[in-house]
């Protein structure tokens, strides 16, 4: 058993009419935030539903701890929380009813950290739900995973539709729970860059139901943008992290400083392209990949 | 100690639901008060309490289920540590219960002769608990506001063959009523509407632990 691995998915597929995700291999580990970017159809929602266990995969395998979970685990349920976009709490039950009602379903459950959260992230007890802004019922779905100590929280697109203010209040409280909980592990599907820029420690980027780009956060920090006409004057080499064609000009994403990026620094056939934002660029061309995306 | 998750679910619903559900239960008493002050003779009152009933049976899966559809609170619910079976036992038992209190208050008060011999009354009741189960499972399984037509066209099903196959004054007719007046008739009529309706809970049950979730929100 690894306890550094809260969840493990192996060659995971689902077939739907007209569209098949997958296969996906992936392994999710505590005190990471991984961003799950992609335009709308690329499957991230369809993903979160496979790890919830909201969907049945069609192949592959989701292991908890080494054990494959058996769909409908009540036991892996009780460790995840799952927030999605438009959030389906009753709208006529007030904040301390949800509450309360998630308490008497979990074991786990710690009333003190609940009253805690409720009072830091300033939900209203006696407001129904169906009163609540998006960003308030996203906070309420947060308190209700931090409660009862999970160990994956699910958030599916949780800052669409907010204004600035509010989106950059979601994003410091999802940053601020990995500090504070370090057993936890979010995974945060959007598709704002800035959202994940701003909280990810790991980029996921899916299309077409297939994960086209995987790197840490850093690792993206610290590599370098190329440019060249001459396509096909780099193999394939462990320093190269994605390469995209477009219009008769190949990009080439490159681990920083390593022996390949040094390399191209000296072609004079290679230009070092410096975006306004690399995720963004990482973003547009990895749906343009020749798959040698790692 | 912590409730089950059964009891969090009915009185989860209860607390949605217990207010509008007295009203209307309120309303339907009240309403059979009145068709026993003005209707022409006990036939009609008797056929109005039980027609009322079905109607409840209906209103009750608006309530439990299509606005869970609706809303997708079904979504929120299956991602808690729930077992499947609490959550559609929650709904079929709180619809028994409501079916059984309102049938039995509303029959005593204003049908009497029906429980006069007792198993006529209890066969309705358990046929009240089989159309009320259908309406749940088909509101469930079927993404389709009219779902309810399909209890209907079941229910109505035999009914139709009772008239076409045993018509008055006919051999069969005789038969069945002898059937239905024997010591054993109406307590095996109500066994098997029993097992119908345990049936019924039982497939759906089946039907939602095998679902994605996407199957029974709208």
């Amino acid at each position: 058993m690894s306890n550094d691995i809260v969840l493990e998915l192996v060659d995971i597929r689902r077939r739907f009419p007209g569209f098949e995700m997958g296969p996906l291999s992936l392994k999710l580990r505590p005190g990471r935030i991984y961003g799950l970017l992609g335009p709308n159809g690329a499957g991230k929602t369809t993903l979160l539903d496979l790890v919830a266990l909201q969907l049945k995969p069609t192949a592959g395998a989701l292991r908890a701890g080494g054990t494959p979970l058996r769909w409908g685990s009540r036991d892996w349920k009780a460790r995840l929380t799952y927030v999605r976009e438009v959030v389906p709490f009753y709208d006529e039950l007030t904040v301390a009813e949800t509450l309360r009602l998630a308490s008497r379903l979990y074991d786990r459950w710690d009333p003190a950290l609940a009253a805690r959260l409720a009072d830091t992230l300033e939900l209203p007890p006696d407001r129904r739900v169906g009163r609540l802004s998006k960003g308030t019922k996203v906070k309420l779905g947060i308190a209700s995973a931090l409660a009862h100590h999970a160990d994956l929280l699910l958030l599916d697109e949780p800052t669409a539709g907010l204004d600035p203010t509010v989106r950059a209040g979601v994003q410091a409280v999802v940053r601020d729970l990995v500090v504070e909980h370090p057993h936890l592990c979010v995974v945060l599907s959007s598709h704002i860059f800035e959202d994940v820029e701003e909280t990810a420690s790991d980029i996921l980027i899916l299309r077409n139901g297939r994960f086209a780009f995987q790197a840490t956060a850093e690792v993206l920090r610290a590599s370098k943008l190329y440019r060249t006409a001459a396509a096909d004057a780099v193999g394939p080499s462990p320093d190269l992290l994605a390469r995209w064609t477009r219009k008769e000009t190949a990009w080439l994403l490159v681990l920083g400083d390593s022996a390949l990026d040094a390399d191209l620094r000296q072609r004079s056939d290679h230009v070092e392209d410096n975006p306004a934002s690399l995720l963004a660029a990482v973003y547009h061309g990895a749906g343009h990949t020749r798959g040698d995306n790692r | 100690m912590k409730p089950g998750p059964l009891w969090v679910l009915m009185g989860k619903d209860l607390r949605l639901h217990g207010l509008p559900l007295m009203l209307v239960a309120a309303g339907v008493l009240a309403s059979c008060a009145l068709a026993m002050r003005f209707a022409p003779h006990t036939g009609a009152v008797t056929g109005f309490v039980f027609n009322v009933n079905m109607l409840m049976a209906l209103l009750l899966t608006e309530w439990l289920i299509a606005r869970e559809r609706a809303a997708r609170s079904f979504a929120w619910l299956r991602t808690l540590p729930l077992d499947d079976r609490a959550l559609v036992v929650a709904k079929f038992l709180l619809a028994a219960v409501f079916c059984v209190m309102l049938w039995t208050v509303s029959s005593g008060l204003f049908a009497p002769t029906l429980w006069s011999p007792w198993g006529t009354g209890l066969v309705l009741q358990c046929s009240l608990l089989v159309f009320g189960a259908l309406c749940l499972g088909a509101r469930w399984r079927i993404n389709w506001h009219y779902a309810h037509l399909a209890p209907l066209a079941v229910m109505a099903a035999p009914v139709l063959l009772f008239t076409v196959f045993a018509g008055d004054d006919t051999a069969r007719r005789a038969a069945l009523t002898a059937l239905w007046n024997a010591p054993y008739g109406r307590p095996l009529a109500a066994g098997g509407l029993l097992l119908l309706y345990l049936s019924v809970v039982w497939t759906t049950v089946r039907w939602v632990e095998r679902a994605d979730t996407y199957e029974f929100v709208d």
